[in-house]
């Protein structure tokens, strides 16, 4: 009976207070639904609850200076010339990577300490206790997802490891990071413009280059003479992205018969995620185009694909701008629907940049054109030179060509002081 | 616990406020109700705008993710969505927690609405019957139809109309819906706890239309104006209160003088702090600002200390054992109450306060309390007003008088106190937190020494009690033995029994005259002494143990000598073949709690502790929180400025106080089972009883018309009249305050039991060959008679003791007009049973009336607590002596040093 009396005692109150508690209460509800989630999730991937903590001993500070954080082998290309030049400059520092097969890991350094700091959540666990000044890494989604910021260090700095507007990486893929070292001026415009977006402060930006670039352009150059003797008919390179809109699905085995009846060698480089999320088609695909003249290049470095390759037909992946920039081939895109609104670039208005410049630069492949694609690619190839417009575009786009280690170490140390 | 710390503080300011309304509004319960509803309101206004500022934050930024929240939920799914979704409030520096920042100012009127529910819903002191009813104000077709819940949701809706304009329906909705589920709810609610709610509406109400047509600023000036007069009024009942207290003893009343005082004194005061000392500029100075939190809460330690600790500690000390005699056998447990309340008022709800409000007013709420502690210390210890014995329910044994001129002066110097302890702290700001550390460590010392030395009294009080108690340990339900062939002698002592009040008991309920029959009621008896240790020996042991007496055998202990006081009746009876009973015989072996070890060696006898036992079955079914939270109204009460004590004390804290005290309780059950306890022995040893009980010395508001009192009902008796004066033959006894009230009420229920037990006795045939004396040690100074106030400082009623007497075979109602003591008592009992009775220990005459030629040695002392030494010091009071008729002036004669 008292307790009836309460209970119609908290409820019975004025309107304006019953409204304040009743929008209270829903919003006590969702609020403890989300920590509920929260804790959750923390248990789930096993995050710390706090971002400090004791750092264990990989991540003590001794290198109160620089740690470079790669995700794998495949960022080997941007950090390597990195790597080489701190050690050049004698400047100690770490280079953590989550992957055993690194490259790094096998390099002779004296002041760059390589360490393997294990995979999945026991990497996480350490990154997210980390001690540095400064920490250089090519991951986005710092502190959206596993990888949160450590509060013990002082500056997370992204630079890029390939060619775009900045706005290509999942939601929020930059916001947690202090410094963005860019590929060139252009990329600023478009990350203020999401910064205004969402109302957030302006963070620092350098434009510094592309390592990854590079590294690219450095190989293709020692490996022109390397493949002058193999080539002897002409190569298209098909390198979709993957997923429901990539071009396996839009234009699918239309593009492959048609590539199959041309005049071209054919080598088909599936991205790595379709290997594990769309393998029973790439099998089925792989078993149905085993022609002599088609090849699946199922490794991990593209490098000898782009290079062989005359001309690459792909959708939506940077790839285009490491053939159109590195190699100077031509490109040809297909319309690949990608759905963009889990990317940043959601958050403009303006459309992809990727796709303005493919537009400008490269040939958009429609469904209608198939039946005539060998005579279509031939005269792209035919036609294509590197004009100074097009110069004048890599200039402006890919700045400090083969000065970006340089720098970026630059910019690390002078943060270190 | 919980409730108390949380929940209590608020409750307790809202009974203070409920109470103060009470009575400045003659105690119209509508108007305190409105009063209620109105301070809440007005307490709880900033937290419910505090409330709304948060809100309005809330949903100003809520608005400003929508966009982005709804782009991410569109986008991802599942851990990814939380992930990003987490990721963006963090960006966006939203914590989910801001939802409770918004919603906490508004939870916190919670405890509000709790606490006055609870009051409201458990108010058993005001007997209202809106408090117990729905309204059922119309009838139609038979049906009863509560007018009240609808009059309330009424209002709510057309609070809800001004409050919902410009919402959208989807908003509206609830607004609607909810006051008509309440409707359904509430609807047989009691009247009083609707119309409380039906003001908090119209308070709601009108706030809406403040804010909807931006009237702020005519509505301050408004509320302005009201609560000035509204407080003057206040302030007005509240010292004119304490004036009359004056009135008791004669003294005219304040009435204009005082209200002029009043009103140019305050209004001087809001001035000098308004323009003056410019007090609302004070928050800007910037060393206002230099304050810390820790600085708050060592004031607020200070606070809780002196209030909840070191001033229930200085009522306990004064008196350990009596706190014994409750359940209570832990310093800690007395004080758990006032420590949790206060400790909840100043560490929760004064944070609370001081976090919530705006920034700009926090330097000044420092400095607020820095005064408030001042004036806490300066009023308890320089107007401090001697009220006489306090008990241990934390009343005052007599009426308490204030006196007009200090109340004046108090009124004058406490505006003046603030401001200058204000200006004080200001000019010696840099030591203030010097001087509160060194004031709270001081407390803390003395409350220290205050715990030990009370636990030593305490522990070897408690060895005192635990062998009395065990004194009895064999002791049978059928304890008092009536022979019906023998003669059976029983004395019965009433302590603090008023002979002046049989009359008066004697005509209300005159089925008593048959159930006294063949009593001899001598009105014209005195006491020599006006408490228990210096009354008690002269009734037991004769005119060899009156003070005079007493204090003339210098060489002897007075505690041997009360000892064989009480020894000659049943050492004379016991030697004449009877068989003795006895029970709790006041202060045996000087022992609160009648230590009747003292027996022991009489192996014949049987001592028992009777109303012990019922103390100790009290004890198991009650709890003490009404004791405890009277230290915690006794704080308020001694912290006030002097000129609002006494309105405290009579119309706050008596309201909240329950008359209830176990002592009581114990004494009135141990009366009302005499029947139980009764044997009938057809044998014919004769026997002779004697025990003492409490009933009348424990004043309580009883039942009418019965006189009855029950644990699961709380005493009601606004269906009764009851009248200011009493008059009987032409004499009138006054009924002006409770105190009268209640000792009239506890002789009439002793009565009212002895008659029932009386009718027993009869029934079982031994009445007649009883002879029964009903004395009592003393009276008490009620000033209800006005022929009894022989002078300023005599009132006969203090020594009227009632003194009836029945002989064996005795019939009919006498009275006797002869001038008798209850030194009396002995020789009244041997008379006709124990031929030329000598007291054993003495070897002088029990029957002593010519020694002393009829003139009695009174002493006018009040040292009621002495139990050292060999003679009673007396030198507080003088003595007189008086002889025949004690109403006339000139019988007391006063006896010079």
């Amino acid at each position: 009976m008292e307790e009836g009396k309460n209970m119609r005692m908290l409820i019975y109150i004025d309107p304006g207070t019953g409204s304040m508690l009743f929008a209270a209460a829903l919003g006590i509800a969702s609020t403890v639904h989300f920590l509920c989630r929260k804790v959750w999730m923390q248990i789930k991937y096993r995050i710390p609850m706090t971002h400090s903590g004791e750092a264990e001993d990989v991540g003590t500070a001794e290198n109160q200076g620089i740690i470079i954080f790669s995700e794998g082998k495949q960022y080997y290309s941007s950090f390597k010339g990195i790597c080489d030049e701190l050690e050049k400059r004698r400047i100690a520092c770490e280079y953590w990577t989550m992957d055993d097969g690194d490259a790094i890991l096998k390099e002779e350094y004296k002041y760059v300490r390589c360490i393997y700091i294990g995979s999945g959540n026991r990497a996480y666990a350490r990154l997210n206790l980390m001690e540095a000044g400064v920490c250089l890494a090519t991951t986005p989604g710092l502190d959206v997802y596993q990888w949160k910021r450590s509060s013990r260090v002082g500056e997370y700095v992204h630079i890029f490891h390939s060619i775009d507007e900045g706005l290509a990486y999942r939601m929020l893929g930059l916001d947690f990071y202090d410094t963005i070292l860019l590929v060139g001026d252009f990329q600023e415009r478009y990350i203020r413009m999401v910064e205004r977006a969402r109302g957030l402060a302006p963070k620092k930006m350098k434009v510094v280059g592309c390592p990854y670039m590079d590294e690219l352009l450095t190989k293709k150059n020692a490996g022109i003479d390397m493949m002058a003797d193999e080539r002897k008919k002409k190569t298209v390179l098909l390198a979709p992205s993957w997923g429901e809109e990539s071009i396996f699905h839009t234009l699918g085995e239309e593009l492959l018969d048609a590539l199959l009846d041309s005049s071209f060698d054919v080598i088909i480089r599936p991205h790595p995620q379709s290997l594990i999320v769309e393998k029973a088609m790439i099998e089925r695909l792989q078993k149905k185009y085993s022609a002599d003249k088609i090849t699946w290049d199922l490794s991990k470095d593209n490098f000898v694909s782009l290079m062989k390759a005359d001309i690459l037909i792909s959708d939506f992946s940077s790839v285009v701008f490491d053939f159109l920039f590195v190699f100077e081939k031509p490109v040809v895109y297909a319309d690949a629907h990608i759905d963009f609104s889990v990317f940043d670039s959601a958050w403009i208005d303006e459309p992809v940049w990727k796709y303005q410049v493919m537009k400008e630069y490269g040939h958009f492949l429609q469904k209608e054109e198939l039946p005539q694609l060998d005579r279509i690619l031939q005269d792209i190839i035919e036609r294509y030179s590197t004009d100074e417009k097009i110069k004048n575009f890599m200039r402006d786009t890919w700045q400090y060509q083969g000065e970006a280690a340089v720098k970026i170490v630059d910019y690390l140390t002078e943060t270190g002081e | 616990m919980l409730y108390n710390i949380i929940i209590g503080p608020i409750e307790y300011i809202l009974q203070v406020v409920f109470y103060t309304f009470y009575s400045i509004t003659f105690n119209n319960v509508i108007l305190s109700l409105m009063g209620l509803s109105l301070t809440v309101s007005f307490l709880t206004l900033p937290l419910y705008n505090r409330a709304d500022e948060y809100q309005k934050l809330e949903r100003d930024k809520q608005r400003a993710m929508e966009a982005g929240v709804k782009r991410i939920k569109k986008a991802f799914k599942g851990d990814e969505r939380f992930w990003v979704l987490s990721a963006y409030y963090r960006e966006q520096d939203y914590k989910s927690i801001y939802v409770f920042r918004s919603s906490l100012s508004i939870l916190l009127q919670i405890p509000f609405f709790l606490a006055a529910y609870h009051f409201l819903s458990h108010m058993t002191s005001i007997p209202d019957s809106l408090f117990r009813t729905s309204d059922q104000w119309l009838t139609i077709l038979g049906y009863h139809i509560n007018v009240l819940p609808i009059i309330m949701t009424i209002i709510n809706l057309m609070s809800g109309v001004v409050y919902s304009v410009g919402m959208r329906w989807k908003e509206k909705w609830q607004i609607f819906v909810l006051p008509l589920v309440f409707l359904v709810i509430l609807y047989n609610s009691p009247a009083g706890l609707v119309i409380y709610w039906i003001f908090n509406n119209v308070f709601s109400l009108v706030k809406n239309l403040v804010v909807r047509y931006r009237k702020e600023q005519q509505t301050k000036e408004i509320c302005l104006i009201l609560s000035y007069m509204v407080g003057l009024h206040a302030l007005w009942v509240m010292v004119e209160t304490g004036c009359k207290s004056s009135d008791i003893i004669g003294q005219k009343q304040g009435g204009i003088p005082v209200f002029i005082c009043v009103f140019l004194v305050y209004n001087l005061q809001i001035y000098l702090l308004w323009h003056k000392a410019k007090f609302h500029e004070m928050p800007q100075k910037p060393e206002m600002k230099n304050w810390t939190f820790r600085e708050m809460l060592l004031k607020e330690g200070v606070l809780w200390i002196f209030v909840g600790c070191y001033i229930p500690l200085s009522v306990i000390a004064a008196s350990p054992l009596e706190f014994l005699q409750t359940s209570v056998h832990e310093v800690g447990e007395l004080l758990s109450c006032p420590l949790q309340l206060y400790g909840g008022m100043f560490f929760i709800w004064f944070n609370i306060i001081f976090l919530l409000m705006p920034q700009k007013y926090k330097g000044m709420f420092n400095r607020m309390l820095s005064v408030c502690i001042s004036l806490c210390i300066y009023n308890f210890f320089l107007w401090d007003n001697k009220n006489g014995i306090l008990l241990t329910n934390l009343r005052y044994e007599t009426s308490i008088i204030y006196g007009q001129t200090k109340i004046m002066l108090s009124c004058v110097c406490f505006p003046v106190a603030i401001f200058g302890l204000a200006l004080l702290l200001e000019r010696f700001r840099r030591w203030e937190r010097t001087l509160m550390g060194i004031v709270l460590t001081g407390i803390c010392a003395v409350v220290f020494f205050q715990i030990y030395s009370i636990k030593n009294v305490m522990d070897s009080g408690e060895q005192r009690i635990s062998s009395a108690i065990n004194s009895n340990e064999e002791e049978d339900s059928k304890v008092l033995y009536f022979s019906q062939k023998g003669q059976n002698v029983l004395v019965i002592m009433l302590d603090r029994a008023i002979g002046a009040y049989v009359p008066y008991i004697m005509d209300e309920k005159p089925e008593l005259i048959e159930a006294f029959d063949g009593f001899t009621y001598y009105p014209n008896a005195i006491s020599m002494a006006r408490c228990t240790n210096m009354g008690a020996p002269e009734l037991f042991g004769g005119y060899e143990y009156t003070p005079e007496a007493i204090n003339a055998r210098a060489n002897e202990t007075l505690k041997d000598k009360h000892n064989e006081a009480l020894q000659v009746l049943p050492v004379l009876f016991d030697e004449a073949g009877y068989q003795v009973i006895l029970a709790d015989l006041p202060y045996a072996n000087y022992s609160w709690n009648s230590d009747m070890s003292i027996f022991d060696k009489y192996k014949r006898m049987k001592a028992y502790n009777l109303e012990k036992n019922y103390n100790a079955m009290n004890n198991a079914v009650l709890d003490d929180f009404l004791q405890q939270q009277a230290f915690v109204g006794y704080g308020l009460f001694k912290t006030s400025p002097y000129f609002l004590q006494y309105f405290i004390y009579e119309n706050i804290n008596q309201q909240m106080s329950d008359s209830f005290n176990k002592a009581f309780y114990a004494s009135y059950q141990m009366l009302g089972n005499l029947e139980n306890m009764t044997e009938i022995d057809a044998g014919d040893r004769g026997y002779f009883i004697e025990f003492n009980n409490n009933l009348t010395h424990e004043p309580c508001e009883l039942q009418l018309p019965d006189y009855t009192y029950s644990l699961s009902e709380r005493v009601d008796n606004s269906a009764y009249y009851i009248p200011t004066f009493y008059i009987v033959d032409g004499r009138t006894m006054k009924f002006k305050n409770m105190e009268q009230i209640m000792h009239y009420h506890v002789n009439m229920a002793a009565f009212l039991k002895l008659g029932d037990w009386f009718q027993f006795l009869k029934d079982k045939g031994v009445y007649d060959n009883t002879k029964i004396i009903i004395a009592a040690d003393h009276g008490r100074d009620l000033a209800q008679f006005d022929d009894m106030l022989i002078n300023e400082e005599l009132d006969t009623e203090a020594f009227n003791c009632l003194l009836l007497y029945k002989d064996f075979n005795s019939h009919g109602w006498h009275i006797s007009e002869d001038f008798m003591t209850n030194a009396d008592v002995p020789a009244l009992v041997a008379d006709g049973v124990i031929e030329d009775a000598v007291n054993p220990f003495t070897g002088n005459p029990v029957s002593a009336f010519n020694v002393y030629e009829k003139r009695a040695m009174v002493t006018l002392s009040n040292n009621f607590a002495q139990d050292e030494g060999n003679v009673f010091d007396t030198s507080d009071a003088p003595w007189y002596r008086v002889k025949g008729n004690i109403l006339r002036k000139e019988n007391w004669v006063k006896v010079s040093d």
